[in-house]
């Protein structure tokens, strides 16, 4: 039988928004929260788009990432009773605090010697989740980086570990910052769309890199229950696949993507027909876009369920996209109402079908995607009522 | 929960002078050096184990650093990086370079839990529905990290491995007679040890002699960068 594990808490952060009620509600208006560059110098032309996050508490934190994890994490743990429980965290980054290394690179002798060794230390993505055990009394650790797809992982990995009684709650953060590595690594591989996403469209040409983080509280039913602790909903299924194919294209015919989506649904116990559904991973890449679909029409044949890509709206956030966009597909379920794809405006013949337009939809079970560099896919299961 | 050790590869630098020979000449020259040993190690692993792999999980503490270095060494010239760099950069893509190497299409998923990272590898691996799990721990020599830690623990910078790659393919079956290993999860402490150059690798490094050896042992890791400490128990 499925094992259907309690969300009790969560917590976002993106250009959205800081709070992820107050994110979602705004990227239902339909508007972008992506603007020129302004964090830092741009050595390439014209200034990107990016989603970047303005006004946020640094006050307690080392790095950017560590800062925008800390925000999602109090939220989504806030008035929520952890004493007396094994508590670990599991955070999905891929940078972490690499924007210690760009500093160091920009120092001059007398700062970096000012630094000194702890800006090497916090360079490592692990350090980030041993900082933030400790900020929150969380009694084990692990850190995933595994690109794009972490934050799926994450809450997946956190529901075998309460499943298998090693922990009675995790707390799940995914979490990326703004680097001048990953903008211009992503410009240098030219997936870059100057003009912003239009995921799904015919005319797309790339992305428009943001930053965000998303925090999932997870909780064992038998803690849940004694805390009186209303599930916000539950997460039931989960696949993790590699595509064995190339080290940054998808497979052309999504077949790791679906053979993760299969793999979520059977973990879940349901079928395909049960999904209401689809956040996809929706890049605006003319690869991911393809294949994401070609995917999604191999499992779901010709009952494609409703399908939205909200990185029009705060631009793909890397490990930190499948943590926030699942906080955002749970304030769907209780708002039943799905967002705009922003940015898509022409079906491409290559891909036949178009994202669902944004409004009211009753929402039960809802799949999310996430596909990372490496071949690597996710897909999560998340429900209204226990399966 | 235990796993039984069905076979092991590993590759140490230090004292292999020869070892990239057995390379294709194509990830010699291609791919920086963390990832050829991944890849060797890998290899030695699969071809001593009856059953293939059906997932991967890798841990690193600093990945391919090296590239991610010059990356952003060229960005502070004002020049731009070069595609290859980042790509190398990406501290997963190691992981699905094995998989793509080696055919297997099961979970891929990356630990960066500098020390303890061998523990989280482990403990990742009981969570997946896969059966059989090729475990890669790899970490390589970085010059950036000499400077800073020579001043902390040089004895140790100069008689430890630096660099180097260990794979076992790990089975949930509980097979007599094999060894098994096990894990606790890294947990955040006032650290009891002290920072060690080759991260990931020191506790790996232990490992593979222990095995080597058949006897069982307990390694304690500790990592002060993330102020955490786990076990790593191997035993018949």
């Amino acid at each position: 039988m499925a094992y259907s594990c309690p969300v009790v808490g969560t917590g976002a952060i993106s250009s959205a928004g800081k709070g992820a009620e107050n994110g979602y509600r705004n990227i239902l208006k339909g508007e972008s929260f992506l603007s020129p560059l302004s964090l830092f110098k741009w050595n390439s032309g014209e200034k990107p788009l990016v989603g970047e996050i303005s006004d946020f508490d640094k006050s307690s934190s080392y790095s950017r990432t560590e800062a925008l994890a800390t925000n999602a994490v109090e939220e989504a743990i806030a008035d929520i009773d952890l004493s007396a429980l094994k508590v670990g965290i599991i955070v999905a980054t891929t940078i972490g605090g690499v924007d210690q290394l760009e500093k160091e690179y920009h120092s001059t002798g007398a700062e970096s010697a000012a630094a000194g060794k702890d800006r090497y230390v916090r360079n490592e993505a692990g350090a980030l989740s041993g900082f933030l055990a400790k900020k929150f009394n969380c009694n084990g650790f692990h850190t995933v980086s595994s690109a794009c797809s972490s934050g799926l992982h994450a809450i997946g990995m956190a529901r075998r570990l309460i499943e298998t009684k090693q922990y009675d709650a995790v707390i799940t953060v995914g979490s990326d910052a703004l680097l001048k590595l990953t903008l211009n690594g992503f410009n240098s591989l030219l997936l870059i769309d100057p003009k912003g996403p239009h995921p799904f469209d015919a005319d797309r040409l790339g992305i428009s890199i943001g930053e965000a983080a998303g925090a999932v509280l997870l909780m064992s039913n038998e803690a849940a229950e004694k805390r009186a602790e209303n599930p916000l909903c539950y997460i039931t299924g989960w696949g993790a696949t590699a595509d064995a194919f190339h080290i940054t294209a998808p497979h052309p015919d999504g077949d790791g993507a679906k053979r993760a989506i299969t793999e979520a649904l059977e973990d879940s116990g349901i079928k395909a027909d049960d999904i209401d559904w689809i956040l996809t991973h929706g890049t605006s890449t003319i690869d991911n876009d393809r294949a994401e679909i070609e995917a999604l029409k191999s499992v779901f044949n010709d009952k494609l369920p409703p399908f939205t890509s909200i990185k029009g709206s705060i631009g793909h956030t890397l490990s930190a996209s499948g943590s926030v966009e699942i906080v955002y597909a749970i304030e769907a379920i209780k708002a039943g109402e799905i967002p705009p794809t922003l940015g898509f405006t022409k079906i491409d013949p290559e891909i036949g079908v178009a994202p669902a337009k944004a409004g009211k939809l009753k929402l039960n079970t809802v799949l999310k995607t996430a596909f990372g560099f490496g071949g690597n896919n996710g897909a999560l299961i998340i429900s209204g009522e226990k399966k | 929960m235990k796993l039984s050790i069905l076979s092991f590869g590993a590759v140490i630098p230090s004292t292999e002078e020869n070892w990239q020979d057995e390379l294709a000449v194509a990830i010699k020259r291609r791919t920086p050096k963390i990832w050829q040993m991944s890849h060797l190690a890998a290899a030695r692993a699969i071809e001593q184990s009856d059953k293939k792999p059906t997932a991967v999980i890798c841990g690193t503490t600093h990945g391919a650093l090296n590239e991610s270095a010059k990356f952003i060494d060229k960005l502070s010239k004002n020049d731009l990086g070069s595609p290859r760099q980042f790509l190398f950069s990406v501290h997963n893509n190691m992981a699905g370079k094995i998989a793509l190497d080696f055919n297997i299409k099961g979970a891929n998923i990356t630990l960066c839990d500098s020390h303890t990272s061998l523990a989280s590898a482990i403990i990742t691996a009981t969570l997946l529905k896969d059966e059989v799990v090729l475990l890669v721990a790899a970490e390589e020599h970085l010059d950036v990290l000499d400077e800073i830690y020579k001043d902390h623990d040089s004895k140790k910078l100069s008689t430890t491995p630096k660099e180097g790659a260990v794979a076992l393919i790990l089975t949930k079956e509980d097979i007599s007679g094999v060894l098994k290993i096990s894990a606790t999860p890294p947990k955040p402490t006032a650290c009891e040890g002290k920072a060690e150059y080759s991260s990931f690798f020191k506790p790996v490094f232990t490992m593979l002699n222990a095995i080597e050896a058949k006897e069982g042992c307990l390694i304690k890791s500790f990592s002060l960068s993330a102020e955490a400490s786990a076990t790593v128990t191997i035993e018949l």
